[in-house]
């Protein structure tokens, strides 16, 4: 279901009120007919069925790894088949497009990768006893596609969220309030910017071995294509946890303005959160503390010294992780490389830290001032693009004549005659979105400092609820939406 | 208290929300030609309407309400829009008979607006609707209107004008220019002194003017090439005929379904009319009266180019010759005699004539495409035509020297003339020509 719809925000209206008029005890049940509601309208009757599959292979996988208690022999059994069942669907569904055969007829379920991962963490939960078996269908069937978070995640732990979807809420207006800002910003950052910010991009980027606007213009696309990207995702995010805040459900955050991180690794704490948090405790940990591993790296460091030795014990698991991201982002090699390409990044930086600082006291430089601040910011922002050219933007068979394309025909009078204007977004479009980046650009480092919806919420009531109103009707007015626009869909919702 | 002041906060927000819209709806909303602001204003303003007359624009530039009046004694009031389909006929129905105590309702059925209203949830241009809900006054019937006028995808653009026309935000010069005509008296007092349209202006009760006069070397339209399908008649057209029925019927209002007559040319051009006739006849199977004036003799009304703007719009002599008809109509002072028995009757009865030229343009498989051209007349069978071409960038050639052949074709895009000369079997002797350009 297109959240920015009449149908999707109609649906949200009817479950939040309906959610408040029932007794807490079964408010639950509320959230449970709609989000199979949604599942239903959204992807069909088909893919339910399959999604209903996967929990209740789920369901069972859990309550016998449970009751296989001291028996690693048999838990690990249990798990390895659910999982390889289930994560055998998901590569199915993804590979599904390189088969021989038309597979027409296998409609790939709404969120299969984000449900997938949440399935697969909560039998490594019952399997590593840091949670029980839900005896409940009903409530994994509820964890698994609440609604909200179904079609981009965030991926949540059952024994998180679990408790917090049928623990029933009191209506809290401050909480609601700020629901309903977190749900406008979202709004925001999705139809003012991302689907603004898609008409160019798409222009430029949907056929690029055709492009001819020159350089400068290309590298101006490349800095709003890459808004583009992390407005589209995180302005969903922040609708799907501004709904559940509607209703006193909170979700994990999965995006801490990401852009102002000052490194590779940072960068990954802040973007995507859920996404890392994941594959740090189901795929990292897990190998890091695997015995096979643990006797690589005794050799290893036997043979190679201490530092070889912990090394491997860096190396192989983010190797890992960073193969599997990769993976699930999709099957083609530009993904794949993109997941190298991170991996690399990370481990060298892991690897060489101690030799990185040295440098940088050689140089002198002063890592606590603003301006070297700065440069980390933006020399990680710069990796992040890179990466997005690599694996979406152009893909790594066009990256040599990206290049090639900024470097010989650079053109910068074409980025001032209003060539850009040519390309998908009028002047009034192009200037709204300046504006609208320049807004994003503003509330984000505030919200490093403190939290924007209480400053709101402290300002005099006149001026709160101006801001409000404003903000309602600019995203009505200024939103890319609705007739002579295609919304476009979120761009992790194909993942 | 702490409810009190929520409660206060939410009706603050929306109100801000409300004053907001309207302000940017005064900025950047022009509607300082619209016709349909003028009528609706009026609407509001009368202190009674007896006859209402609802309808597309056979209707507002057909019927002069003052001659009308004059004829029946009675107010009467033109609420017709451009290209007004049923549904908002509906709901300005509803509305006049909210407000007043409307004694008949007549509603124009127009063929041209019947086989073009289509399915309302899959309309995409709402010009139409929003030329009618932008000036009612809030109320039930208006948002019920709206929300049945289209898909839920158009809901935005149609509660929030200015969302129509958001670019215009950023257009100073626009903005500018808009501050001083809303700021004009003509606007403020609902006087416009000019014409959206030229030749057109707006005269009062919902009756729109015009001077222009069809070109003595006849009709030049794509009207009339194609013969009318009923089966373009959507469901929802239908189901807002019988919803009109039923408000009428249950509010006491009498109702009268009519057509005004459009130009022989259209009539002879598209050749079924009559189809039409009987499709509404059937429909309606006798629950109200149904007059269709395009039956009604050249006695009472002549179907003279001169009284056209088009080939199916009344220019002011023919309203106000038609007005002064339908008049006599609601008073019964036309007999059934005045009226034929079907249009090609009516035709047939009349000497053979040439009305002009019925166009339409085709595609074709080498992608040029090409201008289809037909001579219209009411006896084909009786006229012969020399046709001459001379293109803007080419020398003058024969066509076809008298023959009763009636069809050409010319490269689309071209310009020239076309020089028709015709003579009617029954005296040949006697040749016309007409020149126009094409």
């Amino acid at each position: 279901m297109d959240f920015v719809s009449i149908h999707f925000l109609t649906g949200v209206c009817i479950t939040v009120m309906l959610y408040y008029i029932c007794p807490k005890k079964f408010q639950w049940y509320v959230l449970l007919v709609s989000s199979c509601y949604f599942y239903l309208a959204g992807a069909g009757k088909r893919p339910f069925l399959i999604a209903l599959f996967t929990i209740g292979l789920t369901y069972v996988a859990a309550l016998w790894i449970e009751k296989a208690a001291e028996d690693r022999k048999k838990k690990r059994f249990y798990l390895t088949a659910a999982v390889i069942v289930i994560t055998g669907l998901l590569v199915i569904f993804k590979l599904k497009r390189y088969a021989a055969q038309d597979l027409s007829w296998l409609v790939v379920p709404l969120g299969v990768s984000y449900y997938t991962f949440s399935l697969i963490g909560y039998l490594a939960d019952i399997y590593f006893k840091k949670g029980k078996a839900e005896r409940n269908i009903l409530k994994i069937i509820l964890y698994t596609l609440y609604f909200p978070k179904i079609v981009q995640g965030p991926i949540s732990k059952f024994r998180e969220i679990g408790p917090r979807l049928v623990e029933g809420h009191e209506f809290d207006y401050q909480r609601f309030c700020f629901g309903l800002q977190l749900i406008l910003w979202g709004y925001f950052k999705k139809i003012v910017i991302a689907d603004r910010a898609a008409l160019l991009t798409e222009t430029v980027f949907g056929d690029f071995s055709s492009y001819s606007g020159g350089g400068a213009v290309l590298l101006v696309v490349t800095f709003i294509a890459t808004i583009r990207h992390y407005c589209d995702f995180s302005g969903y995010m922040d609708i799907v946890i501004g709904v559940s805040q509607l209703m006193g459900i909170k979700l994990e955050e999965n995006f801490k303005q990401p852009f102002f991180s000052k490194n590779a690794a940072e960068f990954w704490r802040r973007w995507h959160i859920t996404l890392g948090v994941w594959f740090k405790d189901y795929v990292y940990m897990p190998l890091v503390i695997n015995p096979r591993i643990i006797k690589i790296s005794t050799w290893v460091r036997k043979h190679f010294g201490k530092r070889a030795g912990k090394s491997v014990l860096t190396i192989i698991p983010l190797a890992v992780v960073w193969f599997l991201t990769g993976l699930w982002h999709g099957t083609g090699l530009s993904y794949m490389l993109w997941g190298v390409y991170w991996g690399t990044i990370i481990i060298i930086s892991n690897l060489f830290a101690p030799e990185l600082s040295r440098i940088t006291q050689i140089l002198r430089i002063k890592t606590d001032a603003a301006d070297w601040h700065v440069f980390q910011m933006l020399r990680t922002f710069l990796l992040f693009v890179f990466g997005l050219l690599l694996s979406t933007l152009v893909g790594y068979k066009n990256l040599k004549l990206y290049v090639l394309t900024i470097f010989r025909s650079f053109g910068i009078n074409r980025l001032l005659n209003g060539t850009i204007y040519s390309l998908g977004l009028d002047k009034a479009n192009m200037m709204i979105l300046i504006v609208a980046i320049v807004v994003l650009w503003v509330v984000e480092a505030t919200q490093q400092r403190e939290s924007v919806r209480e400053k709101v919420a402290g300002l005099n009531a006149v001026w709160r609820w101006m801001i409000y109103a404003s903000s309602v009707i600019v995203i009505i007015l200024f939103g890319v939406y609705g007739p002579g626009y295609d919304a476009s869909g979120f761009a992790y919702a194909f993942f | 208290m702490k409810k009190l002041q929520k409660l206060c906060a939410v009706i603050a927000v929306v109100f801000f929300f409300i004053m907001g819209c309207k302000i940017i709806d005064y900025l950047t909303v022009d509607d300082s030609s619209s016709y349909t602001r003028l009528m609706l204003h009026e609407f509001y303003d009368q202190d009674n309407i007896e006859i209402l007359m609802v309808g597309a624009s056979h209707s507002f530039k057909g019927i002069v309400p003052s001659i009308v009046s004059e004829k029946t004694g009675k107010n009467v009031f033109n609420a017709s829009s451009s290209l007004q389909h049923p549904d908002a006929s509906l709901a300005l129905i509803k509305e006049a008979i909210g407000l007043y105590d409307v004694e008949h309702v007549y509603l124009e059925l127009s063929h041209t607006v019947a086989d073009s209203t289509g399915i309302y949830s899959e309309r995409k241009d709402l010009t139409s609707t929003y030329l009618v809900s932008d000036y009612m006054h809030p109320s039930i019937n208006k948002y019920w209107f709206m929300f049945n006028a289209s898909s839920p995808e158009h809901y935005i653009n149609s509660f929030f004008k200015a969302r129509r026309g958001w670019d215009k935000i950023l257009d100073w010069e626009y903005l500018a220019n808009l501050w001083d005509i809303k700021n004009s008296e003509a606007y403020k007092t609902y006087a416009y002194d000019y014409a959206a349209q030229e030749h057109d202006w707006y005269v009062e009760k919902g009756y729109v003017a015009s001077d222009t006069v069809i070109e003595e070397s006849g009709y030049y339209a794509t009207k009339g090439y194609e013969r009318f399908n009923t089966d373009d008649i959507s469901a929802d057209w239908r189901n807002s005929i019988s919803e009109i029925i039923d408000v009428c019927k249950k509010n006491n209002v009498d109702l009268t379904l009519y057509s005004t007559p459009v130009s022989n040319f259209q009539l002879a051009g598209e050749g079924n009319y009559d189809e039409y006739i009987f499709y509404v006849e059937n429909m309606l199977d006798g629950q109200v009266e149904y007059v269709d004036f395009n039956l009604i003799s050249g006695d009472y009304f002549p179907y003279n180019s001169n009284h056209y703007k088009d080939s199916h719009h009344f220019n002011m002599y023919g309203a106000e010759l038609f007005s002064a008809v339908i008049g006599d109509f609601m008073n019964g002072n036309l007999p059934d005699t005045a009226f034929y028995d079907s249009v090609a009757e009516r035709l047939n009865s009349e000497p053979a004539a040439y009305y002009g030229i019925a166009c339409k343009d085709v595609n074709t498989q080498e992608g040029e495409g090409i201008r289809k051209m037909r001579l219209i007349s009411n006896h084909p069978e009786l006229i012969e035509y020399r046709i001459v071409l001379t293109p803007a960038d080419g020398e003058a050639y024969m066509v076809q020297d008298f023959d009763s052949n009636n069809e050409l074709s010319v490269p689309k895009g071209q310009s020239g003339v076309i020089t028709v000369s015709y003579r009617i079997m029954t005296n040949p002797d006697n040749v016309v020509t007409v020149e126009r350009s094409y």
